[in-house]
């Protein structure tokens, strides 16, 4: 988390978290900090005297005389927060705002403000306050119960529970989608890159503390962190976010607040066409935010299932979002457009293809290569991409050459649709783009009931 | 001096594998990376190589501390070194995974793929073999740039085809084949 800090989430400008959520979390920690200030002092004073009531068993372990543990049952800090022995409900809630010193509340305040701001994209501020408040209190009272330690009245506190839960809110309603990173190189162009939310947060806080958190249950503690907390909080943070999701009635394929309060207004039409009206709605959505990939795939389900019924404007609107990204990561649903298109005789916008990159292309075509009684549709895709590029250019050679090359595997490439299969070209059985297309399309007839009650 | 033919397009090509060569042109074609752009990339791969040997250390620790073992103080020598080389055997699987195999593979390492770079033979553009990888990643990083206090590695500052010295020795190229990220 240090060393690869999470900026935001792949979003627009518009849509990108604001600082007050954040600030709101620091503030009302420093002031819990300082409300409770003299008592952390008298309990660090208290605790200091403990070491007299401490002795070492038979096995060579540090252990408390009994008269150790009453001695800590009457420690200042366990009027403000829980231990196992000793909690109540109001304590547990106020764990969340209770550190025992500086470096605790510092590092605390740089995540519940990264927490909450990073929330901020996603839900109102009441929200993140109540899953950092009800998360955090759900993984310390775990903790409380399940965790061995030398006394059951050492005490629970600290806002990183909570932090986890907000993480754990992040990772539900980011986790199809992609992450800002900033890794503290030196530079504007490549300290920051994005990747799939639910990479890194698998090595980094899930793995880590997993295994960390395991080793809490057992008697010989490894560190005085409460990591078991942090993975309850985490678990509790995405369930109520989950639930909250599932209140909201929000689509698992909208990214952003902005995006879904966009679409709870529009009404459904009176003149719904199940095909027209999703696609426009969709349209307007992915102007709000480029990046939401999860859209632009269901859009494209939705073309494989009326492709005919697309017309030049709307392929051309469709095509503004399929970016060289978009190829690199989903090159087998553009593939499966691109074929789609072409077989019902639908052209490819030239502005798109003029703005595509010669390797996007390559990776489109590769995925048009099977089944081979489709394999004109490549040649023809290749051939209308040739048609856009300057005479000469250097791309052009290279499609030229390429054309000549895939002219001497299919013969008669180009020249008519090859409606059954060729023996020739059934050498090569890679991965079948027909069955993706199949896919995509049973995948749309099911999802058909939820676009028209949409 | 003899024409290099490619053992795999000696019998019959197929679609994919005339596709697959014409990316590969298309690779040599490309901007070689500038040393801030692999700079930035091996920063990046150590960060993540450390989460990842952090990730072994503290499952490890907990091994050690786990009570299946007995006591972590009482453990006998026989199982320390077990358990140590075990540890070791794990870092260097991780270790040849991560730099290796994704070479011969993907074409890169994790963070060279995210950065939009691609390590390419020198002539003919396709992705290294085994023995070309061992002798970048392990005669080339580890052994040269140690033997030159590390001006291998800055090289690429210095060269036209911003080469490093590990580049050379393993006839490879690295290409930015498409903007990052």
């Amino acid at each position: 988390m240090i060393l690869l800090v999470p900026i935001s989430p792949e979003v627009p400008k518009i849509h990108l978290p604001r600082l007050w959520p954040g600030l709101v979390f620091i503030i009302m920690l420093c002031l819990c900090f300082l409300e409770i200030h003299d008592t952390l002092v008298a309990d660090s004073r208290y605790v200091e005297t403990l070491q007299t009531y401490v002795i070492q068993s038979k096995t060579g372990k540090s252990e408390l005389k009994p008269e150790g543990h009453q001695y800590l049952k009457l420690r200042p800090l366990l009027k403000l927060a829980p231990s196992s022995g000793d909690w109540d409900l109001k304590r547990l809630l106020f764990a969340n705002f209770i550190h025992g010193n500086i470096p605790h509340l510092f590092l605390n305040l740089v995540g519940a403000f990264a927490g909450a701001r990073i929330c901020a994209t996603f839900i109102p501020f009441l929200a993140t306050f109540s899953i950092f408040l009800l998360g955090g209190t759900v993984g310390l009272w775990v903790s409380l119960m399940l965790s061995s330690e030398i006394s059951q009245y050492i005490p629970h506190v600290g806002a990183s529970a909570g932090i986890f839960a907000l993480m754990g809110t992040y990772y539900v309603f980011n986790f199809k989608y992609r992450t800002r990173y900033f890794f503290w190189f030196p530079s504007r162009r490549a300290g920051f890159i994005s990747l799939r939310t639910s990479w890194f947060f698998f090595v980094d806080v899930l793995l880590l503390e997993l295994v960390l958190s395991a080793a809490q249950l057992f008697p010989s503690r490894i560190d005085s962190v409460d990591h078991l907390a942090h993975v309850i909080g985490f678990g509790a943070g995405a369930g109520l976010a989950y639930l909250l999701r599932l209140v909201m009635k929000w689509p698992s394929f909208l990214q952003t607040r902005g995006e879904f309060l966009y679409w709870s207004k529009i009404s459904r039409p009176k003149d719904f066409d199940p095909f027209h009206s999703p696609f426009e709605k969709w349209i307007q959505i992915l102007e709000l935010n480029r990046y939401n990939d999860q859209l632009k795939m269901k859009l494209l389900q939705l073309v494989f299932r009326d492709s005919k019924k697309l017309n030049e404007s709307e392929i051309e609107q469709l095509m503004l979002f399929i970016s060289p990204t978009f190829i690199r990561l989903h090159s087998d649903y553009v593939g499966a457009l691109v074929k789609e298109l072409s077989k019902v005789g639908k052209r490819l916008p030239p502005t798109w293809l003029a703005q595509t990159p010669y390797d996007s292309v390559i990776r489109i075509a590769k995925e048009m290569t099977s089944p081979p009684d489709e394999q004109y549709l490549l040649y023809k895709f290749i051939t209308e991409y040739r048609a856009v590029q300057h005479e000469g250019s250097e791309v052009d050679r290279k499609l030229e050459l390429l054309t000549t090359k895939i002219s001497t595997i299919m013969p008669g490439a180009g020249a008519t649709p090859q409606p059954t299969s060729s023996p020739g070209l059934a050498e090569n059985p890679d991965t079948d783009t027909s069955d993706k297309t199949r896919s995509l399309a049973t995948e749309n007839s099911s999802q058909e009931k939820a676009t028209k009650a949409s | 001096m003899g024409t290099y033919v490619r053992g795999k397009l000696r019998g019959k090509r197929s679609l994919a594998d005339t596709l697959n060569e014409a990316e590969e042109e298309h690779f040599l074609d490309c901007p070689n990376a500038d040393f801030l752009l692999r700079a930035a990339a091996y920063l990046l791969d150590l960060i993540f190589l450390f989460l990842l040997f952090s990730a072994i250390k503290h499952l490890f620790t907990v091994i050690v501390a786990s009570p299946f073992l007995g006591q972590p103080e009482q453990l006998s020598e026989d199982v320390k070194v077990l358990l140590a080389l075990s540890r070791i055997g794990s870092e260097t699987l991780v270790i040849y995974f991560y730099f290796i195999w994704t070479l011969t593979v993907y074409g890169g390492s994790p963070a060279k793929l995210i950065f939009g770079l691609r390590v390419v033979h020198a002539e003919t553009g396709e992705k290294l073999s085994f023995f070309q990888a061992i002798i970048r990643e392990v005669f080339g990083k580890t052994f040269c740039n140690s033997a030159t206090l590390g001006i291998g590695f800055l090289l690429p500052l210095f060269r036209d085809d911003a080469r490093a010295l590990h580049d050379l020795l393993s006839r490879s190229l690295v290409k930015k084949i498409h903007g990052h990220p």
